[in-house]
């Protein structure tokens, strides 16, 4: 594996560029141009760069967080295209994670956009958790899921989880040992939909978005996270519904004894 | 004991019903006959199938609950059975 400087604690500053790229998010009451210097210096991580990962991807590059991790084993293929804006027909074929970059940088050539084509494994996961501020979920299996929010819990690691079927989509902000994690709502892996998970681009769009969105304000500390919360978005009868989740004390991940 | 249960997306497609007032008679009802008995209601083995597969969330008065917990269902309990969505 590559990567990852570490900026942490490096000053940091907006050119005059920067600062009107970034002039109508700086305006907003709260964020200023303390927020923007704040996600200059942070590093976020998108696992699979696919229908939530292009979105999450993109809107953290316009955003302008300093340092994005992008990491995919799969190629473009034609079916990604309702979906999977970051690419075009052309790029069928092509490593998603290295297109993505390539497109992320010269969208916003102030971000430092790395594209790793890797599988997510036990062996590299802690790795990648441990060298950034945040990790955002792309996935399209449970498995990966349980593996990257229990790393995430291991390194304390802010985690934003999403999901996606068809009209339907879920959110979770994940702060390990300060709410509930994702194996809080889902302790074991659940048999897995077929092989093809239908859906809608915008929906992807939709969940994608909530995500980076969250991201954005735990990264610059404004606003409330959707912490101990669990959206539920209806697209098809347009309901989001927001349940409780309670941190359990049996929690294989941060359960009671496993906190320090 | 008077439940009301709400079905979610894919569920509530394929039960083909928004929600349900479900009367379990006057104990205390365990969460597995609750499903079991919308089932049979339905006449579909519909919520068990997803229950055994670990494929939904379960939320009793707006609180999302560990499925393998032993819980214990009372009169005017509030349930949102919804699919758990995997797809990226």
């Amino acid at each position: 594996m590559r990567i990852m400087r570490n900026v942490v604690g490096q000053a940091v500053n907006l050119t005059k560029e920067e600062m009107e790229i970034y002039d109508r998010q700086i305006r907003i009451t709260g964020f200023g141009i303390e927020g923007q210097k704040k996600l200059k210096s942070k590093r976020a991580l998108v696992i699979g760069i696919g229908g939530l990962g292009s979105i999450i991807a993109t809107y953290l590059t316009v955003a302008g967080v300093g340092k994005i991790i992008l990491v995919d084993r799969d190629k473009v293929e034609l079916t990604n295209m309702n979906r999977q804006i970051l690419y075009n027909i052309d790029d069928v074929g092509k490593a998603k994670a290295r297109v993505a970059a390539e497109k992320l940088r010269r969208m916003n050539p102030y971000v430092d956009v790395e594209g790793v084509v890797e599988e997510i494994n036990e062996d590299n996961i802690d790795d990648y958790v441990k060298s950034v501020d945040i990790v955002l979920d792309g996935l399209d299996n449970f498995r990966t899921r349980l593996l990257v929010n229990d790393a995430c819990v291991r390194y304390r690691r802010p985690f934003i989880h999403g999901a996606v079927s068809g009209f339907n989509g879920q959110v979770m902000d994940i702060i390990p040992f300060k709410g509930p994690c994702l194996r809080c709502v889902v302790p074991k892996e659940p048999q897995e939909e077929s092989k093809v998970v239908p859906v809608i681009g915008v929906t992807s769009a939709l969940v994608g978005s909530i995500e980076a969105l969250e991201a954005i304000k735990l990264l610059t500390g404004i606003g409330e996270p959707l912490v101990g919360y669990f959206l539920v978005i209806n697209g098809l009868h347009m309901r989001f519904k927001t349940f409780k989740v309670i941190r359990r004390p049996n929690c294989p991940a941060c359960g009671k004894g496993i906190s320090k | 004991m008077r439940i009301y249960v709400k079905f979610y997306a894919k569920i509530r497609d394929e039960i083909g019903i928004d929600h349900m007032f479900l009367d379990m008679g006057n104990n205390p009802s365990r969460l597995i006959e609750v499903i079991r008995e919308i089932d049979r209601r339905m006449n579909k083995k519909i919520i068990e199938e997803y229950y055994v597969r670990r494929r939904l969330l379960i939320s009793i008065n707006d609180t999302l609950i560990d499925i393998d917990d032993d819980i214990l269902l009372r009169d005017g309990d509030k349930i949102d059975i919804m699919p758990l969505p995997s797809g990226g």
